[in-house]
């Protein structure tokens, strides 16, 4: 048992580790805030227009609840990076690259993804050249048997629910990316007065959509509109899903920045001394049910503290 | 099921030839478009405000800063989408609902271009969708007498110099801010001044960042260099209450600029006429124009 990690395995302190945990602190610190604080002016800006006798105004009021929505899945597919090959941090380089294509290829690609790269991009597994390890292997801590096997059935756990709140984002994103466009590049909504649902005959129907707005980049005249739900339900469901996304961001910030503790830094940046690392500050999320009893318990034996659960009984 | 539209008008190839339903139909909401914009930017700068005031710290007033400068920014897309799908003669539709930021890059250069010329307000290309007409075109209008004609033409200018000014913070914002306020949408690859000056510092590229010695933000975009590598680019953003306080302006200048364009487009269109001067200023002309002006609106 070393708890002393390779310091030759890892990135450029300086160069590399110093930007990802400046990247990941602000997240923390000032992008989460930031976008909590806009999401709940949307939902407030989109409550006070269901109280106005103008039913286009609103109409853009809950556009804009979806965009400041949208934009933190599109925050989390940024965030949500593979590590750098042997260490648990950010890629911040990486989060830093712009494509059109890349929220979109996240959320697409996530069915493929083994549980390894969904550890992975929680901080939980670390890309080797041969696969992926646990923590305790990274940092070479010698741990009984079963304790092992407990920890994978939480890391499963987690890869459970967090695949099931991804795969819950990735249809967010799939039924309302176009919703998100039109907000961002010409609040592209219909205007009520205009126009009107028909049969495929051409015959009026008496439906009022919860929203429609024009497609972006498509062919002339090509209209997304829902049907199913009141504006209303549009707004609750998307506003859930955008804090399920926080909260995702939050716990990969936060997995991800323990590594912060292993350096000490002088002011200017250079590192001064790098600490064995025998405690692990595991953070899972998961269901209890998810967990037999015999492993919670060899988990709290070696100091991991199970919260009250939600009410989903997630952790 | 299908979507229908209902916009009557008494001349469909008139309605097409200035660009087709779908345009005319979404210009005519252009007014509500702007009051939520303008709303939205309102509710974000008095946010911004509130933490200013009550010290909310560094983390949080630049925070909030950035969301006004998205805010703002949003009604500046509006603007530029809006003038480059009216800057050609065809295609106006396809080129609103894909415009991309090169493109909005050269509609506010041109516009930066026609801030600098000397000549009437009118004769600019950025003004030209505004539908005021050419001196020459109101002169040969029939029925109108010379004095009407030259009070409308005073009256076109007046609004087209009016233009002209209102688009220059809206000019300025883009030239400054557009990187920053892609990255508010785009992933928010944004590091806090704090976290970028540290202790410790965020690596080498703090060394490319002096401190402004008020709260700001460095956008981080990272790119492929044509040679090979990667290369990041750092766009500081000053979060003080004069940066904000300018993008506020811009971006509501921008919501007035956007309505005006769309109401003028659609009211052109709505009445068949390539000509329409808004009657609004008419008390800044002289007392003979406004006569002159007025005998012509009472018909």
């Amino acid at each position: 048992m070393t708890g002393k990690p390779d310091i030759n395995a890892f990135p450029d302190p300086y160069r590399v580790l110093l930007p990802s945990f400046a990247y990941l602190r602000s997240i923390r610190d000032q992008t989460l805030p930031a976008r909590a604080t806009a999401l709940e002016d949307a939902i407030s800006h989109f409550t006070d227009a269901e109280d106005r006798d103008d039913a286009d105004y609103r109409d853009l009021a809950l556009l804009g609840l979806i965009g400041e929505a949208l934009q933190i899945l599109e925050d989390l597919a940024a965030i949500a990076t593979e590590p750098p090959k042997g260490f648990p941090a950010p890629n911040y380089v990486a989060a830093t690259m712009y494509s059109p294509s890349k929220t979109t290829s996240f959320y697409q690609g996530l069915k493929k993804r083994s549980d390894d790269r969904i550890l992975a991009l929680v901080g939980l597994r670390v890309p080797t050249d041969s696969g992926y390890i646990s923590l305790h292997e990274l940092f070479q801590i010698a741990l009984a048997e079963d304790t092992i096997e407990a920890l994978r059935e939480a890391e499963h756990a987690t890869a459970t629910l967090l695949r099931q709140h991804l795969f819950a984002l990735a249809s967010i994103w799939d039924d309302f990316g176009g919703y998100f466009n039109a907000f961002k590049h010409g609040g592209l909504s219909l205007n009520r007065d205009d126009y009107f649902v028909a049969d495929d005959k051409g015959a009026e129907l008496d439906i009022s959509p919860s929203l429609t707005v024009w497609a972006r980049r498509k062919d002339q005249g090509m209209v997304l509109g829902g049907m199913n739900l009141s504006p209303r339900d549009v707004a609750d469901h998307v506003t859930k899903h955008a804090w399920i996304a926080r909260a995702l961001i939050e716990y990969i910030v936060t997995t991800r920045l323990f590594t912060e503790g292993l350096f000490e830094f002088d002011d200017a940046g250079t590192v001064t001394s790098i600490k064995s690392q025998h405690h692990i500050p595991w953070v899972f999320w998961l269901k209890r049910a998810d967990v037999s009893p015999a492993a919670i318990e060899r988990l709290e034996a070696i100091g991991i503290v199970f919260p009250d659960g939600a009410p989903d009984g997630s952790l | 099921m299908q979507f229908g539209f209902r916009v009557s008008h008494h001349d469909h190839d008139y309605v097409e030839s200035r660009g087709g339903w779908e345009l005319y139909t979404h210009l005519r909401a252009g007014g509500k478009r702007s009051t939520f914009r303008r709303h939205s930017l309102t509710r974000a700068t008095g946010l911004y405000r509130l933490a200013w005031a009550r010290d909310g710290g560094d983390f949080e007033r630049c925070g909030l800063a950035l969301l006004v400068l998205q805010r703002a920014a949003l009604a500046v897309e509006d603007l530029g989408g809006v003038l480059h799908a009216l800057a050609e003669e065809t295609d106006h539709w396809k080129r609103l609902t894909s415009t991309r930021i090169p493109e909005l890059d050269s509609v506010f250069s041109e516009a930066r271009q026609d801030l600098g010329l000397s000549g009437p307000a009118r004769d600019c290309p950025t003004i030209a969708p505004f539908c005021l007409g050419t001196a020459e075109q109101i002169e040969g209008e029939p029925g109108w007498s010379p004095a009407q004609s030259g009070a409308a033409n005073a009256l076109a200018d007046l609004w087209a110099e009016r233009w002209r000014k209102q688009i220059c913070p809206v000019v300025d914002f883009w030239e400054k801010h557009r990187s920053a306020a892609k990255s508010t949408m785009h992933g928010y690859p944004i590091i806090a001044g704090r976290h970028m000056l540290g202790p410790p510092p965020a690596g080498p590229m703090a060394e490319h960042i002096p401190d402004p010695g008020v709260p700001f933000a460095v956008v981080l975009s990272t790119s492929q260099k044509a040679a090979g590598g990667l290369r990041t680019e750092l766009t500081r953003v000053r979060c003080d209450p004069p940066t904000v306080e300018a993008m506020n302006r811009a971006g509501r200048a921008a919501a007035d600029l956007y309505r005006d364009l769309c109401l003028q487009q659609a009211r052109s269109i709505g009445a068949g006429c390539a000509v329409m001067i808004p009657t609004s200023m008419l008390e800044r002309l002289s007392p003979s124009q406004q006569t002159a002006m007025r005998e012509k609106i009472d018909k």
